[in-house]
């Protein structure tokens, strides 16, 4: 195998094997998958391989600032939330009876007539 | 999809130029470079380009816009592209250890090496003069491009088939570095000279100044504590994501 020479006639230690690109290769084209990916059909493959490094990076860390946004705010809003049945399938009773009470047009058996 | 276009940057030779033809467009001084994208990092990470060596010209390759052919660029301007495209593709921000302690340079302050065109011989271009020290032989000299490291390593190729030992890196690249001896541009000659007669006091003297005088990018930086060094190009100059 061919060393590889420095152009700069300085000590230069490139990379050297299958074994060392493959991980860089993977995370390079893992990057442009998220973006297209998460990119809500705003980047196509091509778009996203032309972009400069400082513009992908840029785009990169908005789609994740913005997917992360999205969860805290979705998870806050579940927290808030409860459910009148619990996750073993028994009623949730003091939930069912905060539900009841603000629940106005409970239907009963005689408006049903 | 019509292909975007993005800004590209010029970026100034050490040479200015005056080393290349007239007709050549490198005569200009300037080369228009593009930024570093996915493309450029798929061929620094191709493990084929990698293992035939060739990996940094097909990165000057791709990220040229100017229409020049790389291999007419000399060592010192090559120098300068790479340190630009370091620039455009990952930024300035370089890090390197020397001696155990850890340095942050900008990329973007390092100054090209005065080139002093006077230098070049009268109506030549890529042509200087020297008279060896001891011997007192006038030889003429050039600055080698991508053609001439080419045949030195096609040379030393065919010399290492024949025999290990045979392999003459050294003198092989003052054959091609030399143009003529006492006037006499035969190649012959040359050869025969750089076996048989140059001195090696007046080999080494040869070579420093041939290289104190090439026009090249200023790789100096200045520690803390008032000492010159030579920035280490490491691994992560061009893959500063590779992680041991």
């Amino acid at each position: 195998m061919r060393r590889l020479q420095s152009q700069l006639g300085l000590p230069f230690f490139g990379l050297t094997s299958k074994d060392n690109t493959q991980p860089l290769r993977k995370n390079l084209f893992t990057l442009i998958h998220e973006i297209v990916f998460h990119g809500n059909g705003g980047y196509d493959f091509d778009t996203v391989y032309n972009m400069p490094i400082w513009l992908r990076s840029l785009v990169f860390d908005r789609i994740h600032d913005f997917n992360n946004q999205q969860r805290k705010s979705a998870e806050e809003g579940n927290s808030e939330s409860t459910t009148l049945i619990d996750s073993d399938g028994k009623i949730n009773i003091p939930a069912f009876a905060n539900a009841s009470k603000a629940n106005t047009t409970i239907r009963t058996s005689k408006s049903k007539r | 999809m019509s292909e975007i276009k993005f800004p590209t940057e010029e970026i100034k030779l050490p040479s200015n130029g005056l080393i290349y033809h007239k007709d050549n467009p490198l005569s200009s001084g300037v080369v228009e470079m593009k930024y570093m994208t996915a493309r450029e990092e798929d061929i620094l990470t191709n493990p084929n380009f990698i293992e035939r060596g060739v990996v940094l010209d097909k990165l000057l390759e791709s990220m040229i816009v100017s229409k020049i052919d790389v291999k007419d660029l000399v060592v010192g301007d090559k120098n300068a592209l790479f340190v630009a495209s370091r620039i455009l593709g990952y930024g300035a921000d370089y890090a390197f250890t020397y001696k155990g302690e850890n340095h942050n340079i900008n990329l973007s302050e390092l100054k090209n090496k005065e080139f002093d065109s006077k230098l070049l011989k009268d109506g030549e271009f890529n042509s200087f003069e020297y008279t060896l020290p001891s011997s007192k032989v006038l030889i003429t000299f050039k600055i080698l491009n991508g053609h001439d490291e080419y045949k030195i390593e096609k040379e030393l190729e065919g010399l290492e088939k024949v025999s290990k030992a045979n392999s003459k890196p050294l003198t092989t690249r003052l054959k091609h570095l030399i143009t003529s001896v006492d006037g006499d541009s035969d190649p012959k000659t040359i050869r025969e000279f750089v076996d048989n007669y140059l001195l090696a006091r007046d080999s080494r003297a040869f070579r420093e100044y041939a290289k104190s005088i090439q026009p090249d990018i200023n790789l100096t930086y200045t520690l803390d504590g008032g000492e010159e060094v030579t920035i280490p190009i490491g691994i992560t100059f061009f893959w500063p994501d590779f992680e041991g």
